[in-house]
Protein backbone atom coordinates (compact mmCIF):
# COMPACT_ATOMS: atom_id res chain seq x y z
CA UNK A 1 0.00 0.00 0.00
CA UNK A 2 1.44 3.38 -0.95
CA UNK A 3 1.50 6.35 1.42
CA UNK A 4 -1.15 8.11 -0.67
CA UNK A 5 -3.46 5.11 -0.30
CA UNK A 6 -2.92 5.03 3.46
CA UNK A 7 -3.63 8.76 3.74
CA UNK A 8 -6.78 8.43 1.61
CA UNK A 9 -7.86 5.50 3.74
CA UNK A 10 -7.41 7.49 6.97
CA UNK A 11 -9.36 10.38 5.43
CA UNK A 12 -12.12 8.03 4.37
CA UNK A 13 -12.34 6.41 7.81
CA UNK A 14 -12.66 9.77 9.58
CA UNK A 15 -15.22 10.86 6.99
CA UNK A 16 -17.19 7.66 7.62
CA UNK A 17 -17.01 8.29 11.38
CA UNK A 18 -18.13 11.90 10.93
CA UNK A 19 -21.06 10.93 8.72
CA UNK A 20 -22.17 8.41 11.33
CA UNK A 21 -21.78 10.85 14.20
CA UNK A 22 -23.60 13.65 12.43
CA UNK A 23 -26.43 11.23 11.62
CA UNK A 24 -27.04 10.76 15.39
CA UNK A 25 -28.25 14.32 15.89
CA UNK A 26 -29.93 14.59 12.51
CA UNK A 27 -33.55 14.84 13.68
CA UNK A 28 -33.09 17.24 16.60
CA UNK A 29 -30.96 19.84 14.81
CA UNK A 30 -31.68 22.63 12.38
CA UNK A 31 -31.68 22.81 8.61
CA UNK A 32 -28.03 23.94 8.38
CA UNK A 33 -26.99 20.82 10.31
CA UNK A 34 -29.14 18.64 8.05
CA UNK A 35 -27.66 20.07 4.87
CA UNK A 36 -24.18 19.60 6.28
CA UNK A 37 -24.99 15.95 6.98
CA UNK A 38 -26.11 15.50 3.37
CA UNK A 39 -22.87 17.11 2.24
CA UNK A 40 -20.87 14.63 4.33
CA UNK A 41 -22.94 11.72 3.02
CA UNK A 42 -22.37 12.88 -0.54
CA UNK A 43 -18.58 13.17 -0.25
CA UNK A 44 -18.49 9.82 1.54
CA UNK A 45 -20.34 8.13 -1.34
CA UNK A 46 -18.16 9.90 -3.88
CA UNK A 47 -14.98 8.85 -2.09
CA UNK A 48 -16.14 5.22 -2.01
CA UNK A 49 -16.98 5.29 -5.72
CA UNK A 50 -13.62 6.91 -6.42
CA UNK A 51 -11.76 4.26 -4.44
CA UNK A 52 -13.67 1.57 -6.34
CA UNK A 53 -12.66 3.18 -9.63
CA UNK A 54 -9.05 3.28 -8.49
CA UNK A 55 -9.19 -0.37 -7.50
CA UNK A 56 -10.64 -1.32 -10.87
CA UNK A 57 -8.12 0.95 -12.58
CA UNK A 58 -10.86 2.94 -14.30
CA UNK A 59 -10.71 6.58 -15.22
CA UNK A 60 -12.50 8.57 -12.51
CA UNK A 61 -12.12 12.06 -13.95
CA UNK A 62 -15.82 12.39 -14.76
CA UNK A 63 -16.59 12.05 -11.01
CA UNK A 64 -14.97 15.43 -10.48
CA UNK A 65 -17.92 16.99 -12.29
CA UNK A 66 -20.33 15.55 -9.71
CA UNK A 67 -18.00 16.70 -6.96
CA UNK A 68 -17.89 20.21 -8.46
CA UNK A 69 -21.67 20.48 -8.65
CA UNK A 70 -22.83 18.79 -5.47
CA UNK A 71 -20.05 20.15 -3.28
CA UNK A 72 -21.19 23.64 -4.28
CA UNK A 73 -24.92 22.91 -4.03
CA UNK A 74 -24.83 21.28 -0.58
CA UNK A 75 -22.46 23.83 0.92
CA UNK A 76 -24.43 26.74 -0.56
CA UNK A 77 -27.58 25.34 1.08
CA UNK A 78 -25.60 24.90 4.31
CA UNK A 79 -24.44 28.52 4.25
CA UNK A 80 -27.90 29.71 3.19
CA UNK A 81 -29.47 28.25 6.34
CA UNK A 82 -26.49 29.26 8.46
CA UNK A 83 -26.99 32.93 7.60
CA UNK A 84 -30.79 32.70 7.49
CA UNK A 85 -31.31 33.88 11.08
CA UNK A 86 -28.13 35.90 11.44
CA UNK A 87 -28.10 37.97 8.28
CA UNK A 88 -31.02 37.54 5.94
CA UNK A 89 -29.35 39.71 3.29
CA UNK A 90 -26.28 37.47 3.03
CA UNK A 91 -28.61 34.52 2.91
CA UNK A 92 -30.43 35.86 -0.14
CA UNK A 93 -27.13 36.82 -1.79
CA UNK A 94 -26.00 33.20 -1.33
CA UNK A 95 -29.24 31.99 -2.90
CA UNK A 96 -29.01 34.18 -6.00
CA UNK A 97 -25.26 33.92 -6.55
CA UNK A 98 -25.55 30.14 -6.12
CA UNK A 99 -28.25 29.95 -8.77
CA UNK A 100 -26.27 32.24 -11.10
CA UNK A 101 -23.09 30.18 -10.76
CA UNK A 102 -24.98 26.92 -11.27
CA UNK A 103 -26.67 28.17 -14.42
CA UNK A 104 -23.31 29.50 -15.64
CA UNK A 105 -21.75 26.08 -15.10
CA UNK A 106 -24.63 24.40 -16.94
CA UNK A 107 -24.11 26.73 -19.90
CA UNK A 108 -20.40 25.93 -19.82
CA UNK A 109 -21.13 22.18 -19.96
CA UNK A 110 -23.71 22.59 -22.74
CA UNK A 111 -21.24 24.59 -24.82
CA UNK A 112 -18.43 22.16 -24.12
CA UNK A 113 -19.84 18.65 -23.35
CA UNK A 114 -16.34 17.22 -23.48
CA UNK A 115 -15.69 18.96 -20.15
CA UNK A 116 -17.72 16.24 -18.38
CA UNK A 117 -14.81 13.83 -18.77
CA UNK A 118 -12.23 16.39 -17.68
CA UNK A 119 -11.31 18.50 -14.70
CA UNK A 120 -13.15 21.84 -14.84
CA UNK A 121 -10.47 24.16 -13.47
CA UNK A 122 -12.45 27.39 -13.93
CA UNK A 123 -15.52 25.86 -12.28
CA UNK A 124 -13.50 24.73 -9.28
CA UNK A 125 -11.82 28.10 -8.96
CA UNK A 126 -15.12 30.00 -9.02
CA UNK A 127 -17.07 27.71 -6.68
CA UNK A 128 -14.19 27.41 -4.23
CA UNK A 129 -13.67 31.18 -4.17
CA UNK A 130 -17.34 31.71 -3.43
CA UNK A 131 -17.32 29.17 -0.60
CA UNK A 132 -14.19 30.81 0.82
CA UNK A 133 -15.95 34.19 0.75
CA UNK A 134 -18.95 32.70 2.61
CA UNK A 135 -16.62 31.23 5.25
CA UNK A 136 -14.87 34.55 5.73
CA UNK A 137 -18.22 36.35 6.15
CA UNK A 138 -19.27 33.77 8.73
CA UNK A 139 -15.96 34.17 10.59
CA UNK A 140 -16.52 37.93 10.58
CA UNK A 141 -19.88 37.34 12.26
CA UNK A 142 -18.15 35.07 14.74
CA UNK A 143 -15.86 37.87 15.90
CA UNK A 144 -18.63 39.51 17.88
CA UNK A 145 -20.92 36.54 18.58
CA UNK A 146 -20.76 33.02 19.87
CA UNK A 147 -22.11 30.61 17.28
CA UNK A 148 -21.95 26.96 16.32
CA UNK A 149 -20.09 25.39 13.36
CA UNK A 150 -16.93 27.37 14.16
CA UNK A 151 -14.50 24.49 13.63
CA UNK A 152 -16.28 23.35 10.47
CA UNK A 153 -15.97 26.81 8.96
CA UNK A 154 -12.33 27.08 10.02
CA UNK A 155 -11.64 23.66 8.45
CA UNK A 156 -13.50 24.63 5.30
CA UNK A 157 -11.55 27.86 4.97
CA UNK A 158 -8.15 26.19 5.41
CA UNK A 159 -9.00 23.23 3.17
CA UNK A 160 -10.62 25.23 0.38
CA UNK A 161 -7.96 27.94 0.29
CA UNK A 162 -5.11 25.45 0.31
CA UNK A 163 -6.59 22.94 -2.09
CA UNK A 164 -8.10 25.47 -4.49
CA UNK A 165 -4.75 25.62 -6.26
CA UNK A 166 -4.65 21.83 -6.56
CA UNK A 167 -8.13 21.62 -8.10
CA UNK A 168 -7.58 24.63 -10.32
CA UNK A 169 -4.41 23.16 -11.79
CA UNK A 170 -5.41 19.50 -11.62
CA UNK A 171 -5.33 19.04 -15.39
CA UNK A 172 -1.72 20.17 -15.60
CA UNK A 173 -0.71 18.31 -12.43
CA UNK A 174 -1.35 15.03 -14.27
CA UNK A 175 1.27 15.98 -16.82
CA UNK A 176 4.01 16.39 -14.17
CA UNK A 177 6.40 13.61 -13.37
CA UNK A 178 4.95 10.99 -11.13
CA UNK A 179 6.81 11.99 -7.96
CA UNK A 180 5.58 15.58 -7.93
CA UNK A 181 2.13 14.45 -8.97
CA UNK A 182 1.92 12.03 -6.05
CA UNK A 183 3.33 14.60 -3.61
CA UNK A 184 0.62 17.10 -4.53
CA UNK A 185 -2.14 14.54 -4.03
CA UNK A 186 -0.54 13.51 -0.74
CA UNK A 187 -0.70 17.13 0.42
CA UNK A 188 -4.35 17.20 -0.61
CA UNK A 189 -5.01 14.01 1.36
CA UNK A 190 -3.33 15.47 4.47
CA UNK A 191 -5.38 18.66 4.13
CA UNK A 192 -8.53 16.57 3.77
CA UNK A 193 -7.66 14.66 6.96
CA UNK A 194 -7.15 17.97 8.76
CA UNK A 195 -10.52 19.19 7.48
CA UNK A 196 -12.28 16.01 8.61
CA UNK A 197 -10.59 16.17 12.02
CA UNK A 198 -11.92 19.70 12.51
CA UNK A 199 -15.42 18.50 11.56
CA UNK A 200 -15.02 15.75 14.18
CA UNK A 201 -13.83 18.32 16.73
CA UNK A 202 -16.91 20.45 16.03
CA UNK A 203 -19.17 17.47 16.73
CA UNK A 204 -17.36 16.74 20.01
CA UNK A 205 -17.48 20.39 21.08
CA UNK A 206 -20.97 21.36 20.03
CA UNK A 207 -23.14 18.29 19.58
CA UNK A 208 -21.76 15.57 21.85
CA UNK A 209 -24.12 14.88 24.77
CA UNK A 210 -25.62 18.33 24.51
CA UNK A 211 -29.13 19.62 24.27
CA UNK A 212 -30.23 20.20 20.69
CA UNK A 213 -28.97 23.48 19.34
CA UNK A 214 -31.28 26.22 18.21
CA UNK A 215 -32.56 26.27 14.68
CA UNK A 216 -29.90 27.85 12.51
CA UNK B 1 25.25 23.69 -12.98
CA UNK B 2 23.62 26.85 -11.66
CA UNK B 3 21.28 27.09 -14.61
CA UNK B 4 20.11 23.49 -14.26
CA UNK B 5 19.45 23.99 -10.54
CA UNK B 6 17.44 27.09 -11.27
CA UNK B 7 15.45 25.25 -13.91
CA UNK B 8 14.82 22.39 -11.57
CA UNK B 9 13.65 24.59 -8.75
CA UNK B 10 11.21 26.51 -10.91
CA UNK B 11 9.41 23.54 -12.43
CA UNK B 12 5.59 23.99 -12.43
CA UNK B 13 5.22 21.23 -9.84
CA UNK B 14 7.42 23.09 -7.38
CA UNK B 15 5.55 26.32 -8.06
CA UNK B 16 2.23 24.64 -7.33
CA UNK B 17 3.54 22.99 -4.17
CA UNK B 18 4.96 26.25 -2.89
CA UNK B 19 1.68 27.90 -3.93
CA UNK B 20 -0.26 25.40 -1.84
CA UNK B 21 1.94 26.09 1.17
CA UNK B 22 1.62 29.80 0.61
CA UNK B 23 -2.17 29.48 0.49
CA UNK B 24 -2.13 27.36 3.63
CA UNK B 25 0.01 29.97 5.34
CA UNK B 26 -2.33 32.74 4.20
CA UNK B 27 -5.37 30.90 5.56
CA UNK B 28 -3.57 30.49 8.88
CA UNK B 29 -2.75 34.19 8.98
CA UNK B 30 -6.39 34.97 8.20
CA UNK B 31 -7.54 32.69 11.03
CA UNK B 32 -5.08 34.24 13.45
CA UNK B 33 -6.36 37.65 12.45
CA UNK B 34 -9.93 36.60 13.25
CA UNK B 35 -8.82 34.97 16.48
CA UNK B 36 -7.07 38.09 17.75
CA UNK B 37 -9.91 40.36 16.64
CA UNK B 38 -12.33 38.21 18.60
CA UNK B 39 -10.05 38.36 21.63
CA UNK B 40 -9.90 42.11 21.39
CA UNK B 41 -13.67 42.43 21.04
CA UNK B 42 -14.19 40.22 24.09
CA UNK B 43 -11.68 42.26 26.09
CA UNK B 44 -13.47 45.48 25.15
CA UNK B 45 -16.85 44.00 26.11
CA UNK B 46 -15.46 42.81 29.42
CA UNK B 47 -14.11 46.25 30.12
CA UNK B 48 -17.50 47.77 29.34
CA UNK B 49 -19.28 45.28 31.58
CA UNK B 50 -16.84 45.99 34.41
CA UNK B 51 -17.46 49.71 34.10
CA UNK B 52 -21.21 49.13 34.17
CA UNK B 53 -20.83 46.96 37.24
CA UNK B 54 -18.71 49.57 38.95
CA UNK B 55 -21.29 52.23 38.16
CA UNK B 56 -24.09 50.07 39.54
CA UNK B 57 -22.15 49.40 42.70
CA UNK B 58 -21.61 53.11 43.15
CA UNK B 59 -25.33 53.69 42.75
CA UNK B 60 -26.18 50.99 45.28
CA UNK B 61 -23.73 52.52 47.70
CA UNK B 62 -25.23 55.96 47.14
CA UNK B 63 -28.74 54.61 47.69
CA UNK B 64 -27.63 53.03 50.94
CA UNK B 65 -25.93 56.22 52.05
CA UNK B 66 -29.07 58.21 51.28
CA UNK B 67 -31.10 55.73 53.28
CA UNK B 68 -28.74 56.04 56.25
CA UNK B 69 -28.82 59.85 56.03
CA UNK B 70 -32.60 59.76 55.99
CA UNK B 71 -32.68 57.47 59.03
CA UNK B 72 -30.30 59.78 60.85
CA UNK B 73 -32.51 62.74 60.06
CA UNK B 74 -35.67 60.98 61.22
CA UNK B 75 -33.92 59.85 64.42
CA UNK B 76 -32.78 63.38 65.10
CA UNK B 77 -36.25 64.79 64.39
CA UNK B 78 -37.87 62.26 66.71
CA UNK B 79 -35.33 62.94 69.41
CA UNK B 80 -35.38 66.73 69.18
CA UNK B 81 -38.99 67.41 68.46
CA UNK B 82 -41.03 64.62 69.97
CA UNK B 83 -39.03 62.90 72.70
CA UNK B 84 -38.03 66.18 74.34
CA UNK B 85 -41.61 67.42 74.42
CA UNK B 86 -42.97 64.11 75.69
CA UNK B 87 -40.28 64.30 78.37
CA UNK B 88 -41.63 67.62 79.57
CA UNK B 89 -45.15 66.17 79.52
CA UNK B 90 -43.98 63.18 81.55
CA UNK B 91 -42.25 65.36 84.19
CA UNK B 92 -45.26 67.63 84.47
CA UNK B 93 -47.62 64.69 84.83
CA UNK B 94 -45.46 63.36 87.66
CA UNK B 95 -45.65 66.78 89.30
CA UNK B 96 -49.44 66.54 89.20
CA UNK B 97 -49.34 63.38 91.33
CA UNK B 98 -48.01 65.48 94.21
CA UNK B 99 -51.07 66.18 96.51
CA UNK B 100 -49.76 69.48 97.96
CA UNK B 101 -49.78 71.66 94.89
CA UNK B 102 -51.80 74.82 94.92
CA UNK B 103 -54.62 75.29 92.41
CA UNK B 104 -52.85 77.97 90.33
CA UNK B 105 -49.77 75.71 89.88
CA UNK B 106 -51.99 72.85 88.74
CA UNK B 107 -53.47 75.12 86.10
CA UNK B 108 -49.99 76.16 84.96
CA UNK B 109 -48.81 72.55 84.70
CA UNK B 110 -51.98 71.57 82.84
CA UNK B 111 -51.53 74.32 80.29
CA UNK B 112 -47.84 73.35 79.82
CA UNK B 113 -48.88 69.74 79.19
CA UNK B 114 -51.52 70.78 76.68
CA UNK B 115 -49.12 73.10 74.91
CA UNK B 116 -46.32 70.52 74.74
CA UNK B 117 -48.64 67.78 73.51
CA UNK B 118 -49.94 70.15 70.86
CA UNK B 119 -46.34 70.88 69.74
CA UNK B 120 -45.46 67.16 69.72
CA UNK B 121 -48.52 66.47 67.60
CA UNK B 122 -47.61 69.23 65.20
CA UNK B 123 -44.04 67.92 64.96
CA UNK B 124 -45.14 64.36 64.35
CA UNK B 125 -47.46 65.61 61.60
CA UNK B 126 -44.61 67.58 60.02
CA UNK B 127 -42.21 64.60 60.17
CA UNK B 128 -44.81 62.36 58.57
CA UNK B 129 -45.46 65.00 55.94
CA UNK B 130 -41.76 65.27 55.14
CA UNK B 131 -41.48 61.52 54.77
CA UNK B 132 -44.42 61.19 52.43
CA UNK B 133 -46.56 64.20 51.59
CA UNK B 134 -50.19 63.11 52.07
CA UNK B 135 -51.28 65.25 49.11
CA UNK B 136 -49.03 63.27 46.80
CA UNK B 137 -50.34 60.05 48.23
CA UNK B 138 -53.99 61.02 48.03
CA UNK B 139 -54.26 63.34 45.05
CA UNK B 140 -51.38 62.30 42.79
CA UNK B 141 -48.24 63.84 41.35
CA UNK B 142 -49.81 67.00 39.96
CA UNK B 143 -51.23 68.09 43.34
CA UNK B 144 -48.07 66.90 45.12
CA UNK B 145 -45.75 68.99 42.98
CA UNK B 146 -48.12 71.95 43.17
CA UNK B 147 -48.01 71.79 46.95
CA UNK B 148 -44.21 71.35 46.91
CA UNK B 149 -43.84 74.48 44.76
CA UNK B 150 -46.17 76.44 47.01
CA UNK B 151 -44.32 75.35 50.12
CA UNK B 152 -40.96 76.31 48.65
CA UNK B 153 -42.16 79.71 47.44
CA UNK B 154 -41.46 82.57 49.83
CA UNK B 155 -40.29 86.18 49.78
CA UNK B 156 -36.86 85.22 48.42
CA UNK B 157 -37.79 82.43 46.05
CA UNK B 158 -40.60 82.01 43.56
CA UNK B 159 -41.39 78.57 42.17
CA UNK B 160 -43.56 78.47 39.05
CA UNK B 161 -45.32 75.26 38.07
CA UNK B 162 -47.04 74.36 34.79
CA UNK B 163 -48.44 71.03 33.76
CA UNK B 164 -49.94 69.77 30.50
CA UNK B 165 -50.23 66.14 31.53
CA UNK B 166 -52.96 64.12 33.14
CA UNK B 167 -51.01 61.67 35.27
CA UNK B 168 -52.13 58.12 35.71
CA UNK B 169 -52.96 57.58 39.37
CA UNK B 170 -51.92 53.91 39.14
CA UNK B 171 -48.24 54.88 38.66
CA UNK B 172 -47.91 56.05 42.26
CA UNK B 173 -44.52 54.47 42.98
CA UNK B 174 -43.00 55.89 39.82
CA UNK B 175 -44.47 59.30 40.55
CA UNK B 176 -42.87 59.27 43.99
CA UNK B 177 -39.46 59.05 42.24
CA UNK B 178 -40.35 62.06 40.08
CA UNK B 179 -41.47 63.96 43.16
CA UNK B 180 -38.25 63.14 45.03
CA UNK B 181 -36.14 64.24 42.06
CA UNK B 182 -37.93 67.59 41.97
CA UNK B 183 -37.65 67.90 45.73
CA UNK B 184 -33.89 67.32 45.48
CA UNK B 185 -33.52 69.78 42.58
CA UNK B 186 -35.47 72.53 44.34
CA UNK B 187 -33.54 71.86 47.51
CA UNK B 188 -30.24 72.20 45.64
CA UNK B 189 -31.34 75.38 43.85
CA UNK B 190 -32.33 77.07 47.09
CA UNK B 191 -29.54 75.79 49.30
CA UNK B 192 -26.55 75.84 46.96
CA UNK B 193 -27.68 77.97 44.04
CA UNK B 194 -29.43 80.82 45.90
CA UNK B 195 -31.97 80.84 43.09
CA UNK B 196 -34.83 83.37 43.20
CA UNK B 197 -36.81 82.05 40.24
CA UNK B 198 -37.48 78.39 39.68
CA UNK B 199 -39.75 76.89 37.02
CA UNK B 200 -41.05 73.33 36.79
CA UNK B 201 -43.07 72.05 33.85
CA UNK B 202 -44.38 68.74 32.52
CA UNK B 203 -44.93 68.24 28.79
CA UNK B 204 -45.73 65.38 26.49
CA UNK B 205 -43.19 64.35 23.82
CA UNK B 206 -43.73 61.30 21.60
CA UNK B 207 -44.50 58.51 24.05
CA UNK B 208 -42.67 59.95 27.06
CA UNK B 209 -43.27 62.71 29.58
CA UNK B 210 -40.66 65.46 29.67
CA UNK B 211 -40.03 67.41 32.83
CA UNK B 212 -38.15 70.68 32.39
CA UNK B 213 -36.62 72.30 35.43
CA UNK B 214 -34.91 75.70 35.29
CA UNK B 215 -33.51 78.08 37.88
CA UNK B 216 -31.61 81.38 37.84
CA UNK B 217 -29.15 80.43 40.56
CA UNK B 218 -25.38 80.30 40.67
CA UNK B 219 -25.13 77.42 38.24
CA UNK B 220 -22.27 74.96 38.09
CA UNK B 221 -19.70 73.46 35.75
CA UNK B 222 -21.33 70.43 34.11
CA UNK B 223 -17.99 68.69 33.48
CA UNK B 224 -16.94 69.10 37.06
CA UNK B 225 -20.28 67.75 38.22
CA UNK B 226 -19.70 64.57 36.21
CA UNK B 227 -16.44 63.95 38.04
CA UNK B 228 -17.59 64.94 41.48
CA UNK B 229 -21.17 63.85 41.93
CA UNK B 230 -22.64 64.42 45.34
CA UNK B 231 -25.01 62.14 47.14
CA UNK B 232 -28.02 64.09 45.90
CA UNK B 233 -26.99 63.74 42.26
CA UNK B 234 -26.37 60.01 42.65
CA UNK B 235 -29.76 59.73 44.25
CA UNK B 236 -31.34 61.50 41.27
CA UNK B 237 -29.49 59.25 38.83
CA UNK B 238 -30.59 56.06 40.51
CA UNK B 239 -34.18 57.26 40.50
CA UNK B 240 -33.91 58.03 36.78
CA UNK B 241 -32.68 54.47 36.25
CA UNK B 242 -35.72 53.16 38.14
CA UNK B 243 -37.91 55.34 35.91
CA UNK B 244 -36.10 54.02 32.81
CA UNK B 245 -35.72 57.60 31.68
CA UNK B 246 -33.00 60.01 30.63
CA UNK B 247 -31.62 63.08 32.29
CA UNK B 248 -29.54 65.99 30.95
CA UNK B 249 -27.97 68.82 32.89
CA UNK B 250 -27.21 72.11 31.22
CA UNK B 251 -25.55 74.81 33.26
CA UNK B 252 -22.81 77.39 33.35
CA UNK B 253 -21.38 79.25 36.30
CA UNK B 254 -23.52 82.33 37.11
CA UNK B 255 -26.01 81.44 34.37
CA UNK B 256 -28.46 79.28 36.25
CA UNK B 257 -29.18 75.71 35.32
CA UNK B 258 -31.55 73.68 33.21
CA UNK B 259 -32.37 70.06 33.89
CA UNK B 260 -34.50 68.00 31.52
CA UNK B 261 -35.58 64.48 32.33
CA UNK B 262 -37.94 62.05 30.67
CA UNK B 263 -39.99 59.18 32.00
CA UNK B 264 -43.01 57.17 30.93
Amino acid sequence: MSILQILSCIGLIILLLNTGLYFIGFTRNGKAYKSFFFYLLFILLLQIIMQAHALLNKNNHYLSTYYLFFNFIFLSIFFYYLFYNIRAKVSSVIKYSGLAILSGLCVQYILNPQLYYNFNSVGFLITYSLLIVYSVIYLLELVSKKMTFTYIIVGMLVYFISSSLIFATATSIVSFDNEVNMLIWKINAVLFILYQLLILLEWIQAFYKKAPVREQ
Amino acid sequence: MDTSLLQESTSPGTIIISGIFLMFFMSMVLLLFFYFSKKKVIEKELEKKNLELQYQQELIQATMEVQEEERKRIAQDLHDEISSKLNIVSINTHLLTNPDIPENEINLIRSTIIEQIGKALESSRRIAHDLLPPVLDKFGLDAGVKELCLECSNKLTKVKYTNAILFNYEDKTRHLHVFRILQELINNSIRHGNASDIAVSFDKADDAIVCTYTDNGKGFDVNEMKNKRGLGMKNIESRIIFLEGNITFDSEINKGCKVIFTFN
